[in-house]
């Protein structure tokens, strides 16, 4: 399943094997998600899927509902 | 003291960028309320007091920011910036109105207190520069590739007999500046001209030269430095910054040290008086770190 290779990025990105992603978890949630993670997050998820965001779709991700809706659109199962 | 567009705007933040939110609080701290002032003012000269255009300045800010921090993270792997030219940039960026008004100005005002590297580069012109300005008799300058007009507001603050004249390649720039100029009451001081100074010298010398972060923007720099010698008038003095390392949208020459862009300087005539360097973060790994040179130059 895409959506845990989706969590699998996010728990390599903050370093933590806990960290279960949901729709409605935003950067207040998760701790280190600033924006200089923000951009390791967006570099590695579209490394893993091979996909490039464009500027406006990363300025958009306020939560990781957005990035799932996005990498659907950019054909991923998720 | 509470600053209600600054509050504003770190809703917008909270809302529309949550990974950015937090900022705001650590240079808040950090630099306390001149700092806060400060963006309060930019703020509302940015907005004029509307919600949408405080909004759209924050999303612009966040597109930039982020766009910039992903060609850093491209640059290290590549060691070479993304723009070819500078006449591709021209193209894509200064002569694009929808980037240019959505994008890139609001982008290079607000990072001025939103980077904290930039705001200590502000502190020094206002610190070291804004008082050689106020301690001579003729107050004139001319900022080249005046941008969103800020280091031109900032200078024409000093006293209220200060004069400016800015150049910039940009029509849109210009427009955008002189609507800075508007707001702060300066229009009457100030005028802006599309020209670009490295192949159109202006005849007229003045007492003092701002070039802000300009020229990493060129193909060749030293040409663009000439002619700013040649506009200096003589006892007069200079600011000249440069970012190095950085991978602006529009950068082009890649600066590494402040050896080079001081041997620049000197190629082009320039003694240099001061000069201070300060990085956008700590070194991560091995990666290249955005970095400011700025020299004060006769």
């Amino acid at each position: 399943m895409s959506i845990e290779r989706v969590q699998n990025v996010f728990r390599e990105v903050f370093g933590r094997d806990d960290l279960v992603i949901t729709p409605e978890l935003t950067a207040r949630d998760v701790k280190d998600w600033d924006s200089f993670n923000h951009i390791n997050l967006v570099i590695k998820l579209e490394s893993t899927f091979g996909i490039e965001f464009s500027t406006d779709e990363i300025a958009g991700f306020s939560c990781v509902g957005d990035i799932l809706e996005v990498l659907r659109k950019n054909g991923v199962d998720c | 003291m509470p600053y209600k567009t600054v509050i504003k705007f770190e809703d917008i933040f909270a809302k529309k960028a949550p990974f950015m939110a937090s900022s705001i609080g650590r240079l808040r701290e950090r630099f306390g309320d001149a700092w806060e002032k400060g963006l309060e003012q930019t703020l509302d000269a940015v907005s004029g007091g509307d919600t949408e255009k405080l909004e759209q300045a924050a999303v612009g800010y966040i597109r930039f920011s982020l766009e910039t921090e992903k060609l850093q993270r491209r640059f290290a792997a590549e060691g070479h910036y993304l723009s070819k030219s500078h006449c591709d940039t021209a193209k894509e960026v200064f002569e694009n109105p929808d980037y240019m008004f959505s994008t890139y100005l609001p982008g290079v005002l607000l990072l001025n207190y939103l980077w904290p590297h930039e705001y200590g580069h502000l502190c020094y012109f206002r610190d070291e520069f804004m008082k050689l300005i106020a301690e001579s008799s003729d107050r004139r300058f001319c900022d080249i590739g005046v941008g969103a007009g800020f280091y031109s507001r900032l200078a024409l603050s000093t006293t209220d007999d200060v004069i400016g004249t800015g150049y910039d390649i940009s029509d849109h720039a210009l427009a955008f500046a002189r609507q800075q100029m508007e707001h702060f009451g300066f229009s009457g001081r100030w005028k802006g001209e599309n020209r670009d100074v490295t192949f159109d010298v202006p005849d007229e010398k003045w007492p003092f030269i701002i070039s802000v972060q300009i020229l990493h923007l060129l193909d060749d720099p030293v040409a663009l430095l000439k002619g700013m010698r040649k506009i200096l008038a003589p006892g007069g003095k200079g600011f000249i910054s440069v970012a190095m390392t950085a991978a602006e949208i529009d950068a082009i020459y890649v600066y590494n040290t402040m050896g080079e862009v001081r041997e620049h300087l000197e190629t082009a005539g320039f003694r240099v008086i001061k000069e201070r360097e300060n990085a956008a973060y700590a070194q991560r790994g091995n990666d290249p770190v955005p970095r400011l040179a700025t020299f004060i130059v006769e």
